[in-house]
């Protein structure tokens, strides 16, 4: 059955890129094609989630900007598939479903599909644009709702000054951020699905990721000033059946309000955010209402920096987040699944890219997470009462297309070699290093719609 | 036919002069943005915008009504020359770029 399923993936997926490149030139993954920009334009590195001022303002105008041209509807697919190789060998068979695997995952060096997605991405009123994906999860081997942000938006004047001002309905907390410092956008923009990873992170930091959705609204005053705010509900079970989540784990009750307040201002090319963000949300542990509940906050801030005199072909980026969270653990204390009645769990992240004509673009990044002592809650594969982890992320990408001359404009690519490593992992620091990581990936996005 | 002679010269000369005083306005397009925020213009009065950026723009003019008339596409390097024949207060923005505007006053 699995194989099947894998056959059928995989022939849809070859299907879809033949019959794209069958067609000549002209297509344009979908955003691209409806401004009549190159990735470029919009991607620090011409690929990825990473943007340029450009690509903020497309979104933050509610990615409705056009060349005017007529165009086809916006549909695009995405996939990226990649090779694994951990330190230490890990347990075998760990997931049902390793596409290129023998029976489940081997114990290392292991070539995955690691997602598949089909997302109209585009205007869909001249006032109204979004994108919404589809992704088939290679890994997990599920179909689910991911990233999802349509939004309407309008311009005005207030106090003799200009403004940006919209509605957002997305499906995460951080969704309709404009930066790349904050949790659903930031770097690394892929990662391995089968390498080990800290158990503990905080719930803003993409914990309730296609789990939750949520409307707001949000401002930018006079270029200078950043106002959103989005309340998020909890997917219900059957919900999450009808996106296939089936392994939900936490639910989240009653409304999560989360805001973000941002100031940013370009100083003769050198662009700067500092921002604030936050939410609070009500926790059923693993999904069990018996105990009744227990309630995170998290608050964090975050930084951006860019040099924007030279966008195409030097651009240095930075991007740094810090957040802390309170977890009342009134639930878990109870099951005795905690140690204490709360508990706290900070992370820091801060990363620095180059990108050399929008080909060349080498990024490293540096993480830590710690916080309090508690054997049972945390659940660490150490057997650690501590959460604390950190180690550093060294990336080197190469994406040959996006650019106004590339060869073909309908599709792109991006091939990186990514090394994760470790020196403390899970509450301890012996053997923290079996767990580094190098992670070769190629990601491929085209438009079959030109 | 003395009178014709007048007439016709004075016509002549009201043509030369109107075309002498119609004026056209540089305005260059560079790091996506328009080198003026505000120009103002007589009518009969014309405006060169010229694409000096590596990316292609556009060139919307909407009027205090908010009608918008599209000039199209404006590869780099590329020259739109628009003549703005009737009073009024213009928007100037490019349909791709969204925060390139200007205003464009004709009295």
């Amino acid at each position: 059955m699995n194989n099947s399923k894998t056959f059928f993936a995989t022939a849809a997926l070859a299907g879809m890129f033949i019959v794209s490149s069958s067609q000549t030139a002209q297509a344009l993954p979908s955003f691209a094609m409806q401004t009549g920009q190159p990735c470029q334009a919009c991607h620090v590195g011409a690929f990825g989630p990473q943007l340029k001022p450009f690509g903020r303002d497309f979104k933050l105008y509610g990615y409705v900007n056009s060349d005017e041209k007529p165009h086809q509807l916006p549909i695009a697919a995405m996939f990226y598939t990649s090779l694994t190789h951990t330190k230490q060998d890990q347990a075998a068979g760990q997931n049902p479903m390793a596409l290129f695997g023998d029976a489940g995952n081997r114990e290392n060096n292991n070539l995955e599909l690691d997602q598949a997605s089909i997302y109209y991405a585009g205007r869909i009123t001249p006032t109204v644009g979004g994108f919404m994906q589809i992704t088939y999860d290679g890994v997990g081997n599920q179909f689910n709702l991911d990233n999802t942000d349509i939004r309407h938006s309008f311009e005005g004047s207030a106090f003799g000054k200009d403004y940006v001002a919209g509605f957002t309905f997305n499906n995460s907390p951080t969704m309709a951020d404009l930066w790349n410092s904050t949790p659903i956008w930031g770097f690394p923009y892929n990662g391995s699905s089968v390498a080990p990873g800290p158990v503990a992170s905080t719930l803003i930091d993409a914990g309730q990721q296609s789990k939750v959705v949520g409307v707001g609204g949000y401002m930018m005053y006079n270029d200078w000033v950043y106002l959103e705010g989005d309340v998020y509900k909890g997917l219900g079970a059957k919900v999450m059946q009808l996106v296939e989540r089936p392994n939900m784990g936490d639910t989240y009750p009653g409304a999560i309000p989360y805001a973000k307040i941002a100031i940013q201002h370009d100083i003769k090319h050198n662009y700067f955010e500092l921002g604030a963000y936050g939410l609070s949300s009500g926790v059923y542990p693993g999904g069990d209402l018996s105990h009744g509940r227990n309630k995170y906050t998290d608050l964090a801030l975050d930084a951006n920096y860019q040099y924007t005199g030279d966008l195409e072909h030097n651009m240095i980026s930075a991007h740094s987040t810090l957040i802390h969270e309170h977890q009342n653990l009134d639930a878990s204390f109870a099951a005795g699944n905690s140690s204490n009645p709360s508990d706290n769990l900070n992370t820091f992240r801060a990363d620095v890219s180059y990108s050399r004509n929008d080909t060349w673009i080498p990024t490293v990044q540096v993480f830590q997470t710690w916080g309090s002592q508690d054997a049972l809650h945390w659940g660490t594969s150490t057997g650690s009462a501590s959460p604390n982890s950190r180690g550093y992320v060294a990336e080197l990408a190469y994406v040959p297309l996006g650019k106004p001359d590339s060869f073909i404009n309908w599709g792109n690519a991006r091939l990186a070699l990514q090394y994760t490593g470790y020196t403390e992992f899970d509450g301890t620091h012996t053997g923290a290093a079996n767990n580094n990581t190098i992670y070769l990936n190629l990601w491929i996005a085209f438009t079959p719609f030109r | 036919m003395r009178n014709i002679f007048i007439l016709a010269g004075a016509f002549l000369a009201v043509t030369v002069s109107s075309a002498a005083f119609a004026a056209d306005t540089e305005i260059t397009q560079a790091d996506q943005t328009f080198s003026q925020e505000a120009v103002t213009l007589k009518a009969g009065d014309s405006i060169n915008f010229t694409n000096k950026d590596s990316v292609t723009h556009n060139i919307k003019v909407l009027n205090a009504s908010g009608d918008a008339e599209d000039k199209g596409l404006q590869k780099p390097g590329e020259v739109i020359h628009e003549k703005f024949d009737k009073a009024g207060e213009f928007k100037i923005r490019c349909a791709i770029h969204p925060k390139m505007k200007m205003t464009v006053t004709v009295q």
